[in-house]
């Protein structure tokens, strides 16, 4: 049983992996090629595994089911352990089904867009992230190539890739803080790639029954062409982000319509979400987090400001606090 | 005395529990349904790690352990045949002890949300330097429901990694250890 301990205390990270480094090409653009490779992957392949996902002093169980056709992609994300949360996502909506508050969410699903989405000019991301090309290591006895973007400064997260050298999975994903402290950790332990999936398996094992079913208001067709001029305005970002969508729509429910910016420096996003509130309305005011997700709330006058983002904490509550009425 | 507990149901997955102290847990578990559903809990992930979970987890698999548990403790079964019991749902002798050890490292190291990362190297627009970033309250809020709404939506808007932000959306039990 010792190789599971030593995975496990891998995957907690108290046993830092000190990988092979490869004797081959670490510059910038031997990473990208990898991520794009990883990227390509995740989108074409039928996959079906099962992996943990940690993260602060939790592990949970999961398992993921990929397919791919002409017909586009399905996939469906189960939770294995504590309460049976699933998701299903095609190309056109993504249903979130949690037992636990007995509620449906149906969305709209947005284009795939590689990750991470690179731009094809790097410089512009460097002043804010370094990629790199760290070499070789093993997860679960399959060679992996490990690619790491760290960030330049604590307004971001990093991420490391650990990538199958043979068919470009996804083996293991962990996101870390500016000091390489790993916040969350994705491992698969156990996965079948190029199967035909069987169209049982990409079913939801619930069928929302009795629940509480919420569809959000799509968006419009393409929004990014004719963007919603905001009557609000953000002050303060961390360089580099910038708009890149703006629009208004129902996104929660029994809620008015809320106005909904996004920003992005190329790999990182935040959503600002303005949203006038009812009178039986609960204000959300503070810092919260779903994981490395973290959101920020603060009220002003009859307005509910929501700042969301796989960003640390300290950059949604400025962004939160800098919002205010053109 | 929780902690002593859940110890010993990680020694109990992990096979490695004294005749003695079974018996005493079993009886628990036939009394407490958060203790058995955290065995459950202890028990697949277990199996993620040596991955030795079937193809398909169905939603009675809890149940079904949880069942047969109350039958065993019903009759005060031995020791030894609880082992027995467990060994084929378990399909191994796995170590929960290990996904406890990894559970505990990690929270130690998460525990310090705003231990202030080294300042920016990188160029940063000036007035974001001037940003009131401090500390934050240890204590947050408890999330609105409405919330899920937005990081559901935010997710289909971020540099998308497929279902990974999803991952958050599903494995986030946000009162699992509030409820014991």
């Amino acid at each position: 049983m010792k190789w599971l301990l030593l995975a496990s205390l891998v995957l907690a990270g108290l046993v830092p992996l000190q990988p092979a480094f490869a004797t081959g090409d670490s510059s910038p653009d031997s990473a990208r090629q990898w991520l794009d490779s990883m990227s390509v992957a995740l989108q074409t392949l039928n996959y079906d595994g099962t992996f943990v996902y940690l993260h602060g002093g939790k592990l949970e169980a999961m398992r993921i089911v990929h397919q791919a056709s002409p017909g586009g992609e399905k996939e469906r994300l189960i939770a294995l352990t504590g309460s049976a949360r699933e998701v299903l996502r095609d190309d056109k909506v993504v249903t979130c089904i949690m037992p636990d508050n007995k509620s449906v969410m149906v969305g709209q699903s947005r284009p795939r867009q590689p990750f991470p989405d690179v731009p094809e000019d790097l410089d512009s991301l460097s002043p804010y992230y370094q990629l790199r090309d760290v070499g070789e290591d093993r997860v679960a006895g399959v060679m992996a190539r490990v690619i790491a973007i760290a960030p330049r400064d604590k307004y971001r997260y990093g991420y490391r890739f650990w990538i199958d050298t043979t068919n470009f999975m996804l083996l293991k994903f962990e996101l870390n803080d500016v000091d390489g402290t790993a916040i969350e950790q994705v491992m698969f332990t156990g996965l079948k790639v190029g199967d035909r999936i069987p169209a049982a398996s990409l079913e939801p094992s619930l069928t929302g029954e009795g629940y509480n079913w919420f569809r959000q208001e799509s968006g419009g067709e393409n929004p990014a062409v004719n963007p919603v001029q905001s009557t609000w305005t953000v002050a303060l970002l961390p360089a580099g982000f910038k708009m890149t969508d703006s629009q208004r729509r129902r996104v929660r429910q029994g809620g008015e319509h809320a106005e909904h910016m996004v920003f992005t420096d190329g790999l990182a996003t935040v959503s600002v979400y303005v949203e006038k509130m009812m009178a039986n309305d609960t204000e959300f005011t503070g810092l919260s987090n779903m994981g490395a997700m973290n959101a920020y709330g603060t009220v002003l006058g009859d307005y509910q400001v929501t700042v969301v983002g796989e960003v640390p904490a300290a950059t949604v509550q400025s962004v939160a606090r800098s919002v205010s009425k053109r | 005395m929780k902690e002593k507990l859940h110890e010993q149901l990680s020694a109990l997955v992990d096979d490695e529990l004294v005749a003695a102290e079974q018996a005493l847990l079993v009886r628990q578990l036939g009394t407490d349904p958060a203790l058995r559903e955290r065995l459950a809990r202890y028990q697949i992930i277990s199996d993620a790690l040596q991955n030795h979970l079937p193809p398909r987890v169905d939603a009675g698999f809890h149940k079904s352990i949880q069942a047969a548990l109350q039958e065993e403790s019903a009759v005060h079964v031995e020791a030894p045949r609880f082992a027995g019991l467990f060994k084929p749902v378990a399909g191994l002798a796995v170590a929960a002890s290990v996904a406890v050890v990894a559970v505990l490292s990690l929270q130690s190291i998460r525990n310090e949300p705003s231990s202030a990362p080294a300042m920016a190297s990188a160029p940063v627009a000036q007035d974001y330097l001037r940003a009131d970033i401090r500390p934050l309250p240890v204590s947050s809020p408890q999330a609105p429901q409405s919330l899920d709404a937005y990081l559901v939506n935010h997710n289909e808007y971020a540099v998308n990694r497929g279902m990974l932000p999803y991952v958050r959306l599903v494995g986030h039990e946000m009162n699992v250890d509030a409820k014991e």
